[in-house]
């Protein structure tokens, strides 16, 4: 028989041990195996969805890097982002991060895959039509028409033919030809996606045609009909509750669907109008939230090359006209989901990247701001994708409540400013008005705190840097009043310089929801002075209609307040009128440097006058970014910490917040976040933002900690935390009792994404920091990790120190043999953590596979074995080294019998991998290969790995990387 | 027409609106689609084999395809062409049942006799299943090609003479629903 090879495929594909990771592997295999690939992805569908999650990375990675004949990969990645939310967020931040990858070459079949499968995961997202779709697509009942795919017609005809022979074979043969048959053909008029090809190719970096670009984009989709079965044959929406129907009355007020269809509408008109850079406008006329190039609001996120600006939505005047008004209201409130879920995540994301303009000392105060102004939207009907617990079968979506400001804090690196906030949620179905109805008025509260705060408060001196101002502030407190009146002035003027837009208050109506949202805006409003107006939620129906006059009002409100708000308003406007000034001042740089053959001395003078006085507005604005500093430290040692920054929700009082401030901001200082997490236990931490919070007494509250990132590709880290994962399960089922653990990366670009924090945990190099600033070891004599043991867990005989021990212990042996075979790099102290049980945890995995820092192999040990460890465990004649040893060899014998599982999640990743870890060595699944000794009999393979421990044991070149990071890094 | 060439010709083009239901709009799209699939403007047995097996994975398609091409290539000279092509194309997606069913008669009536014989019905019910394979689940009484053939006859030769005839064949499937369904697949979708 001919096909014996594949028939035997079909056995095993049909056979007991089948799962979606043989179904992974032999997608991977057969990637241009038209048949195989539609069977295999008919069958995936068979699993459940967070198995699929978790194989995400690989399989957009397969999709993009291997363009195929077959659709069957991409119709079932989009057949999942229907079904799941949360799937099709995570897939369009992975296409887009794909999108800038291949935005350097445009004419590559990837590119034009992934710009299609963008655009089209777009339209499920926001619901509308994929751009270039028109509705001569669709044949009879709405199913989509074939395109002039020759071949698959030929196999459709063949399979027609045979329906006399036995009908019963024809059935899934003919869906087959027909989904290829579907395959968009480049020259093809009804593919009008690749109609827009010559549009959407990358333009020479200037703002003209990336303008015009949008600006056609938006006809197109204002031009296309929302169609209700645009979004797969016969599925009319997301089967999520995302899209329930219910959700919609509960949430919104009883016309808001109907009202924000009309504010929609109107916003389209506009939409097509603005200007690419986010004005101030925007951001005073709360529109900052609302409109997809907000969610790029600086030059270097607008990606020119992407397909379209990366959420388009703009809404169709046609569908709100039309009668199917259920159709079309579920789509709203599906729509206005995504879009808030994505708005949100993506503000936190912009947050940090107007960090990085604002002078280090005032970076705290200018977050706190932000969070502030944020934490005034909330809470709202938003999730954190991959933290939400939400299934198809279990769909209750948690709700983002809060974001403490007092609790986030800047995470000062090399010129990137990461920050760490917590994110309180709520894991209930409660509507966002249900939320508010409970939400509780924290008078005695504050009381209680106060007592708490005091007893908690140690005694750390203020760091170096980061917190001068923190001394510097004279106790004068009458300068208060008069600052306050100057600087707004100040401010004015540098910006009706700049704008000519009235500032300050203008942010008053920012609101993450966007029009039509289920989410009235009205409490929004409401609440934004921190404190709930007596009018109650309702009041202020002017705001609804966003009418000049109630903007002139609370702006007036706003003018008149003092409050903390005002404050913040303050640090925001500052904040991104700095921005904004970076961005005009690179277009103008970048013109110049464009136009310098033809520009005249004349106009080279102009520039330069211009730059300088660039310079001076800048200049302007960062005094009063200090003052506003100043002024605030000041009035929070007067007046307490609620009238500075964080006051929101009303909690804090007096001079202890002002103790906690000090506390944070030394933490702060050591520039290591660890050191912040650890200063408060996660119990601790958790229970006082609870008891502060308003919404802590409900039953269903919890906090995420997080860590925003910008400037930082976080696909590498997502990998090698993937396989941590993949090492646990295996460790699990073998019944290997080691310990790890693994951190949720959220990818929402290729330079930016949130972090999960490890939970009760410092950095090595802080425990010895700490010490030796505490002078905890006699001069001279080095603090070891034994020492710190003995000091944190006590007598080394204590039961407290032996559970310690034996934790360390099953951690490091799960970490060596991870970090060994995934070549995990730049194991300095500062990226190692120890928990408050004794486990180790290795971060940081920038370094891995065939990368490593620097030119020199330091680190040629195995792994790091450092005589300290060995201390700790007791010596390397001790019975828990022996254990150590023992458990070290199972966990490697493990992971060495399932060494495909891990080679296949990377072998996937690796093919045109923009990654850093994949860059050297031309085949890093291999190498693991190698490395897990596959040639090596059993008991060879336990005698490889003694040879192992013994050459990490105090290798020199373990020690010789310390040194070197101490010396070079200050990381001891 | 043999030779590739990127449009088609005039003549061409008012040749090929006589024999199908296409205009000229679209002709021009599927011979482009055509020539991109086959740069050489015609297709092989053995080329028109491998298409099959890529979407069978699992059996054995090549008697199965052998028989379709034979179908397809109506001036018998061993090769599709776009002609030959676009004409089967127009009967299967735009034809009505009667012309659909004489197209597939052909396929059947292997000698092209005017009737099926219950050899000729078994070659190619045997050709189906093992180009599909153990894929689908069939009901007892059609699980081997035998079976299936003998239900074939036992219901629509209605003159017990062993051999359908169009007449034969044309009412047995215009009875049986699945059949009627399975030669819709094109319909309104190209």
């Amino acid at each position: 028989m001919m096909n014996s090879g594949n028939s035997l495929l079909l056995r095993l594909f049909k056979s007991e041990f089948f799962n979606a990771w043989i179904a992974v592997s032999y997608l991977f295999k057969y990637p241009d195996a038209v048949g195989i690939q539609h069977y295999l992805c008919n069958e995936l569908k068979k699993f459940p969805l967070d198995e699929i999650e978790f194989f995400l990375p690989q399989l957009v990675h397969l999709l993009i890097s291997r363009p195929s004949e077959s659709v069957a990969l991409e119709n079932f990645i989009l057949d999942r982002c229907q079904i799941s939310s949360h799937m099709a967020i995570l897939t369009l931040w992975y296409l887009q991060a794909y999108t800038s990858d291949l935005a350097a070459s445009p004419n590559t079949p990837s590119f034009k895959l992934c710009k299609r499968v963008f655009n089209k995961c777009q339209a499920i997202v926001f619901a509308t039509e994929a751009p270039g779709e028109y509705m001569d697509i669709y044949g009879k009942n709405g199913v989509p028409k074939v395109k002039e795919n020759a071949l698959s017609a030929m196999v459709g005809m063949g399979v027609m033919l045979a329906a006399f022979g036995q009908p019963l074979m024809t059935k899934s043969p003919g869906q087959l030809a027909l989904a290829q048959g579907r395959r968009p053909r480049a020259f093809s008029q009804s593919a009008g996606a690749d109609g827009l090809d010559e549009k959407t190719q990358p333009q020479p970096q200037q703002q003209p045609p990336q303008q015009q670009q949008e600006e056609e984009k938006g006809h197109h989709i204002a031009g296309s009909i929302m169609s209700p079965q645009e979004s797969g044959r016969s599925t009319p929406g997301i089967k999520d509750e995302a899209s329930s129907p219910k959700s919609i009355p509960e949430s919104g007020s009883p016309h808001a669907t109907v009202s924000g269809m009309s504010v929609a509408t109107q916003n389209t008109i506009h939409r097509n109008h603005v200007v690419t850079s986010p004005s101030l406008e925007d951001l005073r006329g709360g529109q900052a939230f609302k409109l997809k190039r907000d969610r790029f609001p600086s030059p270097r996120y607008s990606h020119d090359t992407a397909p379209s600006s990366p959420i388009s939505l703009v809404y169709s005047d046609r569908s709100s006209m039309d009668g199917r008004s259920s159709t079309v209201s579920m789509e709203m409130a599906r729509r206005s989901y995504f879009h808030s879920e994505m708005q949100f995540l993506l503000a936190l994301v912009d947050i940090a990247t107007r960090l990085v303009i604002v002078p280090k000392p005032a970076r705290l105060s200018a977050l706190r701001a932000e969070l502030t102004l944020l934490n005034h939207n909330l809470p709202a009907e938003i999730c954190v994708p991959l933290w939400c617990h939400a299934t198809v079968e279990k769909p209750h979506h948690h709700r983002v409540v809060r974001i403490p400001p007092q609790d986030a804090v800047v995470l000062n690196s090399a010129d990137r400013v990461p920050y760490l906030l917590q994110v309180e949620v709520l894991e209930t179905d409660m509507s966002v008005e249900e939320i508010r109805a409970q939400r509780r008025d924290l008078g005695e509260v504050e009381e209680a705190e106060e007592g708490y705060e005091k007893e908690q408060s140690p005694d750390i001196e203020i760091g170096e840097n980061g917190t001068l101002e923190l001394d510097a502030i004279a106790p004068d407190t009458t300068a208060t009043t008069t600052t306050t009146d100057e600087k707004p002035k100040d401010s004015q003027e540098a910006k009706d310089q700049l704008l000519s837009h009235p500032p300050v208050g203008s942010l008053a109506d920012l609101t993450i929801s966007p029009p039509g949202s289920p989410v009235p805006t009205s409490p929004v409003t409401t609440s934004i002075d921190g404190r709930v107006r007596s009018p109650g939620p309702g009041a202020r129906p002017a705001t609804h209609s966003r009418s000049n006059e109630a903007y002139l009002q609370t702006v007036l409100k706003r003018r008149a307040s003092n409050s903390a708000d005002d404050f913040a308003e303050k640090m925001r406007t500052a904040a991104v009128m700095l921005a904004q000034l970076n961005q005009q001042q690179n277009a103008q740089q970048a013109a110049g440097a464009n136009g310098t053959a033809r520009s005249s001395t004349q106009s080279r003078s102009a520039i330069k006058a211009k730059a300088n006085s660039v310079e001076d507005i800048r200049a302007k604005i960062i005094k009063e970014m200090m003052a506003l500093e100043e002024q605030r430290m000041q009035r929070m040692r007067v007046e307490g910490v609620s009238s500075g920054v964080g006051g929101g929700g009303g909690e804090g009082a007096g001079s202890e917040m002002l103790e906690d401030e000090r506390k944070v901001m030394a933490n702060v200082a050591t520039d290591d976040p660890s050191a912040a997490v650890f200063a408060e236990g996660w119990e601790e931490k958790m229970n006082r933002i609870r008891a502060t919070s308003p919404y802590g007494h409900l039953p269903s509250w919890q906090l995420l900690s997080v860590i925003v990132k910008q400037g930082a590709d976080l696909r590498q880290e997502q990998l090698a935390c993937q396989l941590i994962r993949e090492m646990g399960w295996i460790w699990e089922r073998a019944k290997i009792p080691v310990w790890i653990t693994y951190m949720r990366i959220l990818v929402t670009s290729d330079n930016s994404g949130l972090i999960e924090t490890v939970r009760n945990t410092i950095s090595i190099h802080s425990i010895k920091k700490d010490a030796y600033a505490r002078r905890l070891n006699e001069v001279g004599i080095v603090f070891t990790l034994y020492d710190y043991f003995q000091q944190k867990f006590g007598d080394p005989a204590s039961e407290k120190f032996i559970k310690a021990q034996d934790n360390f212990m099953r951690s490091l042996a799960a970490y060596s043999v991870i970090t060994y075979v995934l070549q995990i790099r730049d194991r300095h102290n500062g990226n190692i953590l120890l928990d408050t049980e004794g486990h180790i945890v290795h971060i940081d995995f920038g370094f891995m596979l065939s990368n490593s820092p620097g030119s020199v192999g330091f680190e040629l040990a195995p792994f790091k074995l450092p005589q300290e460890y060995i201390d700790v465990l007791g010596g390397v004649n001790s019975e828990k080294f022996a254990e150590f040893k023992a458990l070290l060899k199972k966990a490697f014998m493990a992971v060495r019998k399932h060494t495909e599982n891990i080679v296949l999640l990377i072998d996937m990743m690796s093919k045109d991998s923009k990654l850093p870890c994949f860059q050297y060595g031309d085949n890093a699944a291999q190498a693991v290969r190698d490395r897990l000794a596959l040639n090596l009999t059993e008991p060879q393979a336990e005698e490889f790995v003694e040879k192992l421990i013994m050459s990490s044991c105090c290798n020199v070149f373990t020690r010789l990387y310390d040194t070197f990071q101490y010396y070079s890094n200050g990381i001891l | 027409m043999g030779k590739s060439q990127s449009k088609l010709s005039a003549d061409e083009l008012k040749d090929l609106q006589r024999c199908t239901r296409f205009d000229k709009k679209e002709l021009q799209q599927w011979y482009k689609g055509f020539i991109k699939d086959c740069p050489s403007g015609e297709l092989d047995k053995p080329e028109f084999q491998k298409i099959y097996k890529q979407f069978f994975p699992f059996g054995d398609p090549s008697t199965f395809a052998d028989y379709v091409f034979n179908v397809f290539d109506s001036n018998k000279n061993g090769k599709i062409e776009f002609k030959e092509f676009i004409v089967a194309l127009s009967v299967t997606s735009r034809g009505n049942l009667e012309d659909k069913l004489q197209w597939a008669f052909q396929l059947y009536d292997i000698d092209n006799d005017q009737t099926i014989t219950y050899d000729e019905m078994l070659s190619i019910v045997d050709a189906i299943y093992k180009m599909v394979g153990t894929m689908v689940k069939l009901p007892p009484d059609e699980d081997t090609p035998e079976k299936r053939v003998s239900k074939i006859f036992s219901l629509m030769d209605k003159d017990k003479d062993g051999r359908l005839t169009f007449d034969e064949f044309k009412e047995g499937s215009m009875k049986d629903p699945t059949i009627v369904q399975a030669l819709s697949l094109y319909d309104g979708l190209v």
